[in-house]
């Protein structure tokens, strides 16, 4: 089994979202989350693939706080 | 001045794809995500993103207008209705174990259009608004009917003839077992053509179909006879793969080859009708079946490399490509967002009743579920269709919002109805998502892949004149 363990990231919610995600879209991956760190582990990945799999979930999670507002009033102004 | 960074980010193998709400994309570095989770960006990195079109500044009009259009070419407007299937009969005459219509036995009465219907279907093709109609007739078997074929279809060319409709196109879906003077006649005109199975070869397309020599002997012979009397480009074969005991790539690949047959529709046995009961496994594909398909892909990027006078594509790939480069180049009617259901695309059963997909007529006639939103009586501009199409877009699911993909994806509601029982499970639970999240991962991977031979194949798959150096954007 493959671990990884990777910064949490400066907003712990961010984190523990991030943490959510990866068990959904990776049920492979187990994951824990706290306010320092991220455990990742998996048998079918390696530790540098558990590490970018975290820092693109964590990115996601930051971008999406961050563009919330303007996305939505993109695809309101799109529907309507 | 306030900018904001709609992208999604995605593993590619040691480095980082990331994909705008618009579709553009490009790969990065591993370092280059935490630059962005921590809203660090360097100068260099700003620039990159301004250059590609992926920040959007407040204050640039233009930028702001060019990332809504991207975003709006991703979403599916519907226009009128313009795309039927039709169910002259639900009789057939195989009984093939993963049947996904639960088809009738060919001699059983009541499962056929009645005069009223077949009226019905023809005043609805008097009252079409659009100028351009494709129908397919689907079963059962519809060459058991080529009188009401020939009903349907001599009522749109009266409508070419008089100028009303501008362009109509017809396939009929049959399993080719019997090949009358009268269907011949039908198979002769131009604008009709044939969708039919081939499962393999001939082995595998007996075990699956037809059963015993003379049935299987009947439909290879029939299937040669029309394409050296039509020539190949007028069918379209499809095989229906058994995920437990798929055939070799390169035995299917062959078989498909040998009629002159370039793309191939790699299809698990579908969920439906007596899968349901006989092919239980079916409900979810595994690692296995992803690792075979990607086999596949890659055996017919092989073949076209090492013979470069034909192309072969498996087709559902090219379609998920296509949706990626080339927005709106395809209909694929269950690979939409939103996925506008009973609005453009209809099909009319047996009894006239009126589905919004083949696949929820199944459910109906399989007694899983009825999901028939009128009939051709009455119409279908109902209570039940609008409930469909309030959930039908992945566009606010939060787990879609978190997926790089979503720009390209689509939303399928009966099939996880079919599946599941419930549209409301996480995305990331379902087997349309997991299948598209490694169809997309899997393109992705061969976009950013240097090999000559993955390259020619993917642009002779976008219908590019050439083979350009590179189809994917990085920044390093």
């Amino acid at each position: 089994m493959a671990t990884a363990i990777c910064e949490a990231g400066a907003e712990f919610s961010t984190a523990r979202r991030a943490g959510d995600y990866v068990r959904l879209f990776y049920p492979d991956v187990s994951v824990t989350v706290d306010r320092k760190a991220a455990q990742l582990a998996s048998d079918e990945r390696d530790a540098a693939a558990l590490r970018l799999i975290w820092r693109s979930v964590l990115a996601n999670e930051a971008l999406l706080a961050r563009a919330a507002a303007q996305r939505a009033a993109v695809i309101e102004a799109l529907l309507r | 001045m306030t900018a904001f960074l709609p992208l999604r980010a995605h593993p590619l193998g040691e480095a980082a794809l990331c994909v705008s709400d618009g579709g553009r994309f490009f790969a990065g570095p591993a370092g280059f995500l935490d630059r962005l989770a921590g809203d660090a960006l360097t100068g260099d990195d700003r620039a990159f993103l301004i250059r590609e079109g992926h920040l959007v500044d407040a204050d640039d009009a233009l930028g702001q207008a060019a990332h809504a259009y991207n975003l709006a070419e991703r979403l599916t407007r519907a226009g009128p209705l313009d795309y039927l299937i039709l169910v002259p009969t639900l009789r057939c005459n195989l009984s093939c174990s993963y049947c996904q219509v639960s088809r009738a036995s060919v001699n059983a009465p009541g499962f056929d259009w009645s005069g009223d219907t077949l009226a019905a279907v023809l005043a609805m093709l008097d009252g079409l608004e659009a100028d351009r109609i494709k129908i397919e007739f689907q079963g059962g078997e519809p060459t058991l009917r080529p009188d009401l074929i020939r009903a349907v279809m001599e009522r749109c060319e009266s409508h070419l003839a008089s100028g009303r409709l501008a362009e109509a196109q017809f396939v009929i879906c049959t399993n080719l077992q019997q090949l009358s003077p009268e269907i011949l006649e039908l198979l002769d005109r131009p604008n009709l053509y044939v969708s039919t199975s081939l499962d393999g070869d001939v082995a595998t397309h007996a075990k699956n179909r037809t059963g015993g020599d003379a049935a299987t002997g009947v439909f290879f012979e029939n299937l040669r006879a029309v394409i050296d009397r039509c020539g190949p480009e007028k069918i379209s074969a499809l095989p229906t793969i058994d995920p437990l005991d798929p055939p070799e790539a390169e035995a299917l690949i062959d078989a498909y080859a040998g009629f002159g047959l370039e793309s191939i529709f790699l299809r698990p046995i579908n969920y439906q009708g007596f899968a349901r009961k006989r092919h239980r496994e079916s409900r979810e594909q595994g690692a296995a079946w992803r690792a075979y398909y990607e086999r596949f892909v890659r055996a017919v990027i092989a073949r076209n490399w090492a013979d470069r006078r034909r192309v072969l594509e498996e087709t559902y790939f090219s379609i998920c490509l296509r949706r990626i480069f080339q927005p709106g180049a395809d209909r694929h009617v269950d690979m939409r967002n939103p996925n506008p259901l009973g609005v453009d695309y209809i099909v009319v059963d047996h009894d006239g009743r009126v589905y919004p997909t083949d696949e929820a007529r199944m459910l109906s006639r399989a007694g899983v579920i009825d999901l028939a939103i009128g009939d051709i009586f009455s119409g279908w501009d109902t209570p039940a269709r609008a409930l469909l199409n309030a959930q039908s877009t992945n566009q606010f699911d939060p787990a879609c919002q978190r997926c790089a993909f979503q720009p390209f994806c689509g939303r399928d509601l009966v099939d996880d109805i079919a599946r599941y029982g419930r549209i409301d499970l996480p995305r990331p639970e379902t087997e349309f998502c997991r299948k598209h999240r490694h169809l997309f991962g899997f393109i992705f991977d061969l976009i950013y892949d240097d090999d000559p031979a993955v390259r020619w194949s993917l642009s002779r798959w976008l219908r590019l004149p050439g083979t350009p150096p590179a189809l994917g954007v990085r920044l390093t």
